[in-house]
């Protein structure tokens, strides 16, 4: 019986070999964020051979990560690396980009396909339509409320995976921020992400992309959503370090198991202190409430108070909490 | 060559009628709620009504902007106002959600469907994709590059429009949280339409973190936005086959507005006359000037939605 799925995102050869996947059933393999991260898993066909063969071999569900902000001159080697990987055996493709959808149905391969987080899924009739063009799951965008998700989920065939841990996706940008303000190559530069402040104000940039300062952390509500019926989960792990991949993924399955098993109170304190730890600058969950996204709602991690407004339209309407 | 149509803002009657005087073929209006714009450049129904029946007056088209990402749960309001617009006799609507563009072409065939440039239509495959859900006109990204545009008209028939004088983003347009994520609420009025006040996809108002002071590691950085003047381009993309020029705006003032439609009916007039490079440099001048009013009225409400912004985040840390 499928209990769950929990999945993580690898980008390169050297960093899956440097990782401890064993708490996670599935891995996105590259960076959808930009082809040219040394040793990308979506680009260089050399790594995604090897990267899929270490997969396999782990037992883990290998799903490609397609670019996601591809440009005319993208799309042929977009198409050979499709083609690479529909041979090397992938259990699925991720595409961002409508446009690569249409390349991945055209050919017809009979490979699921899932639509990424920078697709801008927001309703169900999007869901329909990419259903109808041959994926057979969606990653809603992060801006979506509790009760959106849902119906989301309900309104449409295919099925949702939640971002259940890690910084939020933001931007995504044409060029390197990185190579503009550090000296170097993109092997220098790639594998250091920055932090940029502004007052209070904290994010992370790990090139093309712009990832919230806060982890967005799903764990209190992660039982809600599961008895309503999501059962696969990410966790954002860009440019994680192998010590926040292993452990954090190791609470998020162990929360799951619990909560599979019909646990109600599935939240152990020391993991939620081991989680606070692996996240230094904090939690976020406030879209979810229809908050700014960078505030944090719930009973744990200091969170705000959810109001009875949100209780009633928010939780509630999805199943309520069972801390 | 075929001349392109020139799209103009509508962001209020007063606008409309500059628009329609100095040279717009069709203008593009805001429906309250439901377009990339905050609400006091956004149009009541009976508003836009207005505009349609003096665009019909003088033989012009009216496009409402419905390109929000809303939520599934607001279909039905939106299929209300569709056919509303459609029963007003507007040409056409702009939108952003995919699965929303394939039911309006399904429920009112006779409207035209444009893509709106927060989709990100960036490649060929995507121009396929949303030609075969039936749309009629996508609105290319301000980065897209003359070369790839003429690609697109070669290779795809659908419509294909583009900005004349704008601004990119940091981020891929329509691909930005960065606003809502720090300052974001939400609201339902009246008619049941919730209103999602920070995020520019979703209710249009973009606090422009982009363009706060931003440090990384002790030094200053910029998250670059810069504005985007489509002059020495036009020539290529009325070759490449072009179907729209559109002209950005809404929250300028219409005489501003009425000035720059002059201008770049003009430059449109000279392309087909053959005089565009005579007058290249009273051209540019002239846009040079009117690019620096237009943009100490960005500016100011730049600096104006910073600063809420910062001391709304004040007051939440707090809390």
């Amino acid at each position: 019986m499928f209990m769950f799925e929990l999945s993580a995102r690898i980008e390169t050869l050297d960093r899956l070999k440097g990782c401890n996947l064993e708490a996670y059933d599935a891995v996105y393999a590259g960076d959808p964020t930009c082809p040219l991260v040394p040793g990308n898993l979506s680009y260089d066909p050399q790594s995604l051979e090897e990267g899929i063969k270490i997969l396999k071999d782990l037992g883990k569900q290998v799903y490609l990560s397609l670019y996601a902000e591809p440009r005319n001159e993208d799309l042929g080697w977009l198409d050979g690396i499709i083609d690479q990987g529909a041979q090397l055996g992938v259990d699925a493709f991720e595409v961002h980009n409508l446009g690569v959808l249409r390349m991945v149905k055209k050919k017809e391969l009979g490979i699921p396909v899932h639509v990424g987080p920078f697709a801008n899924v927001y309703t169900a009739q999007t869901a329909s339509l990419v259903g109808q063009w041959g994926a057979t799951r969606v990653a809603p965008n992060p801006e979506l409320s509790f009760s959106e998700i849902v119906a989301l989920k309900e309104g449409s065939e295919v099925d949702v995976i939640l971002q259940a841990h890690g910084k939020l996706p933001l931007g995504i940008s044409e060029t390197c921020f990185l190579l503009e303000y550090r000296e170097g190559e993109c092997k220098d530069v790639c594998f250091e992400p920055c932090w940029l402040s502004s007052g209070r104000w904290k994010l992370k940039n790990i090139g093309r992309a712009t990832l919230s300062g806060k982890d967005f952390c799903l764990l209190e509500y992660l039982g809600t959503f599961y008895w309503k019926g999501f059962r696969c989960f990410s966790i954002m792990t860009l440019r994680e370090d192998p010590f926040y991949i292993e452990r954090v993924g190791t609470i998020y399955r162990a929360a799951l198991i619990r909560i599979a098993e019909g646990v109600d109170r599935y939240l152990e304190p020391q993991e939620r202190e081991e989680l606070s730890r692996l996240s230094p600058e904090g939690f976020c969950n406030g879209y979810l409430f229809r908050r700014a996204g960078h505030r944090y709602i719930g009973r744990f991690f200091g969170g705000e108070k959810i109001t009875p407004l949100e209780m009633e339209e928010g939780v509630k309407s999805v199943g309520g909490v069972r801390w | 060559m075929v001349r392109p149509k020139l799209l103009a803002p509508g962001g209020s009657l007063e606008m409309a009628r500059q628009a329609f005087l100095n040279g717009a073929d069709s203008v593009y209006v805001g429906a309250k709620g439901w377009s990339r714009r905050t609400a006091e450049y956004e149009l009541e129904d009976v508003e836009i009504e207005a505009i349609v029946e003096l665009a019909s007056s003088m033989g012009k088209g009216v496009r409402v902007a419905l390109n929000t990402l809303f939520s599934s749960q607001e279909l039905s309001l939106f299929i209300e106002k569709l056919k509303r617009f459609e029963s007003m006799g507007v040409e056409g609507v702009i939108l952003t959600d995919p699965g929303v563009m394939a039911l309006s072409k399904e429920l009112c065939p006779d409207l035209e469907v444009h893509v709106s440039a927060g989709a990100n239509a960036i490649n060929n495959e995507d121009l396929f994709f949303y030609r075969e859900i039936g749309v009629d006109m996508v609105v290319a990204p301000c980065n897209i590059t003359v070369e790839e545009l003429a690609q697109m008209k070669r290779t795809v028939n659908v419509g294909l429009e583009v900005f004349l004088h704008s601004n990119t983003c940091f981020t891929y347009l329509g691909k930005c949280l960065m606003s809502s994520y720090f300052r974001y609420s939400s609201h339902i009025d009246e008619y049941g339409k919730d209103h999602y006040w920070g995020s520019p996809n979703r209710g249009g108002y973009c606090h422009r973190v982009c363009k706060a002071r931003w440090n990384l590691e002790d030094a200053e950085a910029e998250m670059k936005n810069e504005m985007f003047l489509a002059l020495d381009d036009l020539p290529a993309y009325v070759e490449a086959g072009v179907d729209c020029l559109k002209i950005q705006g809404r929250e300028y003032n219409p005489r501003l507005i009425g000035e720059i439609v002059a201008l770049y009916s003009q430059i449109v007039d000279s392309l087909q006359d053959g005089s565009f490079y005579h007058r290249l440099d009273f051209f540019r001048d002239r846009v040079e000037e009117l690019s620096l009013r237009r943009d100490r009225e960005r500016n100011r409400r730049t600096s104006r939605v910073l600063e809420e912004a910062e001391r709304d985040l004040e007051v939440a840390s707090v809390a």
